[in-house]
């Protein structure tokens, strides 16, 4: 990760934003779909916080995971144990 | 035939109501655009992100045309990350089922293993299908603004060809869950499994040439306008889905 931030700023945005524009609200849409997600379901699901992390930290992939299996992995999961 | 109507049903519902039509879309279209964008601005990029200097960009350097933007976009991405992320998203497709016992109670009625698992198939590539589309139409449209134009309906039979490698993917996903319990373990071995097929169809020999990765060879063909191509892929690939499928429901079968 780049974490230079100043780098930010001698990007000459006039020229790179529309292009870039719309990677970057997809890129938001995607981690507030997974934060409504979290929202809703972030007294039921295990280790609510790290997946929180995880969905605003990695770019793309956490949201991502976050849907997949961090959504279902459930506290207190009793039909695990029974299998 | 009703049933296998409601079954899908059942399975776009359930995808819907887990945002998955909306996400896999997502990443797709945010896939699509990327590759275009990177390939367009490669050096605007460089020059502007630290850390990068003393590399220099040829500036004689051939501008790539469209189709192999397109390509790269495809084989590059779609095929690795794309494929990962997509077999990820279905790899609880009968596992979910059987571990909550959700399968015992769907076949204790009088609904056909058959139904059962051609619905699995149905719903899960309608769905992958949906979001592939969508994200390889935005990806074509920012091709063609940027690289110049490129023939639709050559793009168009690509993503037909296309559909029936996902159609693969999904029925090799069915057939490796009915030997696999976790699904980690499933989504593990279907992409290896796959993968093994992406990098075999590159050899050229008869053999490979019908493994199922043949089909991806024509759909990229389609783009490089590459006269000379083997129909005969779409035939191996239909048969090897129905050899997965009816693999799959003698396994069933048994246990």
């Amino acid at each position: 990760m780049n974490t230079d931030i100043t780098a930010l700023l001698e990007i000459e945005w006039a020229e790179i934003l529309p292009f870039a524009l719309p990677v970057v609200v997809f890129n938001f849409l995607i981690i507030g779909i997974a934060l409504y997600d979290w929202f809703k379901r972030r007294n039921l699901i295990a280790a609510p916080y790290v997946w929180l992390a995880a969905i605003i930290l990695l770019q793309l992939l956490g949201p991502i995971l976050y849907l997949v299996i961090g959504r279902r992995l459930i506290q207190n999961d009793y039909s695990r144990e029974t299998s | 035939m009703t049933n296998f109507y409601t079954l899908t049903r059942t399975e776009l519902v359930e995808a819907a109501k887990e945002f998955k039509f909306i996400w896999l879309t997502l990443f797709f279209v945010i896939l699509g655009i990327t590759q275009p964008l990177i390939t367009k601005y490669m050096d605007v990029i460089l020059e502007n992100v630290g850390g990068a200097d003393g590399i220099t960009i040829d500036p004689n350097r051939p501008v790539p045309s469209s189709a192999e933007v397109l390509l790269s976009t495809i084989s590059g991405q779609f095929n690795q990350i794309g494929l990962i992320i997509l077999i990820i998203s279905f790899m609880g497709l009968i596992a979910a089922d059987r571990n909550s016992g959700m399968q015992d109670f769907v076949l204790t009625r009088p609904v056909s293993l058959r139904s059962y698992l051609l619905s699995k198939l149905m719903g899960n590539w309608v769905i992958s299908m949906f979001s592939i589309s969508i994200g390889a139409a935005v990806s074509y449209g920012y091709t063609i603004f940027l690289f110049g134009s490129f023939s639709f309906s050559n793009f168009l039979l690509f993503v037909l060809l296309y559909s029936l490698w996902i159609l693969f993917i999904v029925s090799l996903a069915i057939l490796i869950s009915t030997f696999v319990k976790s699904p980690i373990l499933i989504a593990v071995t279907t992409i290896a499994v796959s993968i093994f097929f992406i990098l075999v169809k590159g050899f050229n020999h008869l053999l490979f040439q019908l493994s199922p990765g043949g089909i991806l060879n024509l759909a990229e063909n389609q783009l490089l306008s590459v006269h000379d191509l083997n129909y005969f892929s779409i035939a191996t690939c239909l048969a090897f889905i129905l050899l997965n499928l009816s693999w799959a429901n003698r396994n069933l079968k048994k246990s």
